[in-house]
């Protein structure tokens, strides 16, 4: 039975008192990180033995204040433990102890049994733990209660005074401080580690490439969703000129139902309600779907169908224009997210836009050289017909010069065709090779000896090689080559075996140091006569062949080898 | 007693290429019993004129292509096709071109070469 103490009695416990807040001021103030749990414990035993209860304990509500759970507890000897029997209870089975604790106010019952029935639920729970007499505080912290301390007598009732009100009053503001402190040191830790995995996920869409754009976006919202504890996460993409919507990614969390086959081509009206608050760049949050307006009525059935109780999305937006959104689902609990956590998802956001527009820009540019690219092998087939037009104009115009005495004319005519085919099959060469603009030289001259074997011209016995590299020459200097072979190789056929076969006349393209070419033609016929070699522009042919050179910013050499002539132009 | 004239029908939609080719297949003794410049005309001149040999672009102008006018005149006519192209024949197989009874030649057209198929193909006219 507790008394006034006499005067001297009451400078003593203020001193004893004194000297334990002291000591346990101290330790909260310094203790380390994981460490609140034991340093509470303890201070329950110290407390409870000071003032000398069979139980000393702190509850804490859940966050959202709806359940109730007994966090610690000590016991005085020969005192059976309560702690196990609450452990997340709903905390409408307590409202009437509650109450008082929850508006600040300490709950003091001196004697259980004179508690009347209609309390209920609570009474016959008191004396299940075989309470006597109860005291509890609340634990306030920046007048938010979120929890109580308490004491209770077991063995023998107790009349409780303000000492003990005082003593639970200022343990009860230590230990809510040092909770809200290692909550806040847990809050800064989330936000820490959240801003180091967006950064992290950022650091990987840098110079991604468009075809990785999905993959990474998937993994992305994975790690997010897994990090943040949701139960799903997800990416939607307008489609349809923003009237359908598609779930092209989704992350589950284990034993959450996908939803992604569901929902992976719906109407976007219904969305009509959040999708306006996203379009104007917002995040749309929902802490309870249950609580969504009227005006959400289409949005809250369809959440609620999935079982979403809490959802937060975030739109992407390329150019001002919304393209999709990413989102977050809380199922199995509701789920609070701060203003910094909204911040931080649309940033994500962001990322995913970035990565989109590039990727964009990247298609648009390839299809705008892929249309370069036809018009460029339109271009090459009209020269090419052009060319044959020509071509044919020259034929028909030798047809029609009869006579024996006409025969230098279609001579001359023929050799104008020729020179003409030799530049028509590169444009028809480039409109069919899968890199337009570059010419494998090898594959040209092949071509080349081609039409010049399904030709009169080539003396009876006499054979075309091609040898070579695998040169690959632009367009301007492929005009000047297939030119100058064009002519050498004529010449060849016309001048070098004027009693026919056998013979070989070889054509050779040689790759030299620094970018320079070696382009070879030689016969084995007659050879030059005389000093031609010394005055090589008199006919047409020869001509060309050195002007092309120079052209082609090269020169052209006259070989004199034992048999046949040899022409080399190197460039 | 000479062998009747080989009846060309020849398709090309290019004015000036069409009559060298037309001369080119005179000269080689051919009777060229048409010019078409399209798909449709094609069908047209091949069925008033029932030719033994076509001589035609792949590329043409208008809805049909040469090679979509091969495929029609298939179901009718046997007549072998010579087709004029700058593509391979693997290509033009391809894209759709009749196997049986075509022959391919690039263009432009070397007398010597058309001279070969002619005759080609009135080699294999003659087998019994």
């Amino acid at each position: 039975v507790n008394e006034r103490p006499a005067p001297d009695d009451e400078l003593l416990y203020l001193g004893s008192l004194a000297e334990l807040v002291t000591s346990l001021t101290g330790r909260f103030v310094h203790f380390a990180p994981g460490e609140l749990d034991a340093e509470i414990d303890r201070t329950l035993r110290l407390i409870g033995q000071f003032a000398a209860v069979d139980r000393s304990y702190v509850f804490r509500f859940s966050p959202d204040r709806a359940r109730l759970t007994n966090t610690h507890e000590w016991c005085g000897g020969g005192v059976e433990p309560a702690m196990a029997r609450i452990q997340e209870v709903e905390i409408s089975a307590f409202a009437w102890a509650l109450q008082p604790l929850l508006a600040g106010e300490v709950l003091y019952v001196e004697e259980v049994a004179a508690l009347p029935d209609e309390i209920g639920e609570v009474k016959r729970e008191f004396q299940r733990q075989g309470i006597r007499s109860l005291l509890n505080v609340p634990l306030m912290c920046s007048g938010e209660v979120l929890g109580f301390v308490g004491f209770d007598a077991v063995k023998q009732a107790k009349r409780w005074g303000s000492r003990d009100i005082r003593l639970l009053r200022v343990v009860g503001e230590i230990i809510a401080n040092a909770m809200e402190r290692e909550a806040a040191a847990a809050r800064l830790t989330y936000r820490v580690a959240l801003e180091t995995l967006v950064a992290s996920i950022s650091s990987r869409f840098i110079n991604i490439a468009g075809a990785e754009v999905d993959a990474e976006i998937a993994r992305a919202i994975a790690e997010i969703g897994a990090f943040t504890r949701v139960d799903r996460s997800y990416v939607f993409r307008f489609s349809h000129e923003g009237t359908r919507l598609q779930n092209t990614e989704e992350w589950c969390a284990d034993g959450i139902e996908p939803q992604i086959g569901v929902l992976a081509d719906i109407p976007a009206a219904p969305f009509g309600y959040s999708l306006s608050v996203m379009e104007k760049g917002e995040v749309f949050y929902v802490e309870d779907v249950a609580a969504l307006p009227q005006a959400a009525a289409a949005e809250r059935v369809e959440f609620e169908r999935e079982g979403i109780k809490t959802l937060i999305n975030v739109p992407i937006m390329v150019r001002g224009r919304m393209t999709g959104f990413l989102g977050f689902d809380a199922v199995r609990a509701r789920r609070v997210w701060s203003a910094d956590d909204g911040r931080l998802l649309k940033l994500v956001g962001e990322i995913f836009a970035n990565a989109l527009q590039r990727r964009d820009a990247e298609d648009r540019l390839r299809a705008s050289l892929k249309e370069k690219e036809l018009l460029l092998r339109e271009i090459h087939h009209r020269v090419k017909n052009n060319l044959q037009v020509v071509d044919s104009l020259l034929y028909l115009q030798g047809r029609a010069a009869a006579g024996a005495d006409a025969a230098p004319l279609r001579a001359a005519l023929a050799q104008s065709q020729g020179r003409i085919r030799a530049m028509a099959k590169i444009h028809e060469l480039l409109y069919r090779s899968h890199d337009i603009g570059r010419l494998m030289f090898c594959e040209y001259l092949e071509e080349l000896a081609g039409l010049f074997r399904g030709s009169t011209m080539v003396p009876f016995g006499v054979e075309l090689t091609v040898c070579g590299c695998r040169t690959v020459l632009d367009l301007d200097r492929a005009i000047p080559c297939g030119l100058i072979v064009n002519e050498l190789v004529t010449n060849s056929m016309i001048h070098g075996y004027p009693d026919g076969g056998p013979g070989r006349i070889a054509i050779c393209v040689k790759e030299g140091l620094e970018g320079r070419y070696a382009l070879t033609v030689e016969d084995d016929g007659i050879g030059f006569a005389g000093d031609f070699a010394g005055a090589p522009a008199k006919t047409l042919g020869l001509r060309l062949v050195r002007d092309l050179s120079r052209q082609l910013g090269g020169e052209m050499r006259i070989g004199r080898p034992a048999v046949g002539t040899r022409v080399e132009v190197l460039f | 007693l000479t062998a009747p004239a080989l009846k060309v029908l020849v398709v090309e939609d290019e004015a000036i290429a069409a009559l060298a080719l037309t001369h080119m297949l005179e000269d080689l003794g051919c009777e060229v019993v048409g010019v078409a410049d399209n798909g449709v005309q094609c069908l047209e001149l091949a069925r008033a004129a029932v030719p033994d040999l076509l001589v035609m672009d792949v590329r043409l102008r208008g809805d049909m292509d040469g090679l979509q006018a091969a495929a029609e005149l298939r179901t009718w006519l046997a007549a072998p096709i010579v087709f004029t192209s700058a593509y391979a024949k693997e290509e033009l197989v391809r894209r759709g071109a009749p196997e049986r009874d075509v022959a391919f030649i690039s263009k432009p057209i070397a007398p010597q070469d058309l001279r070969q198929l002619l005759e080609d193909f009135a080699r294999r006219a003659q087998r019994p």
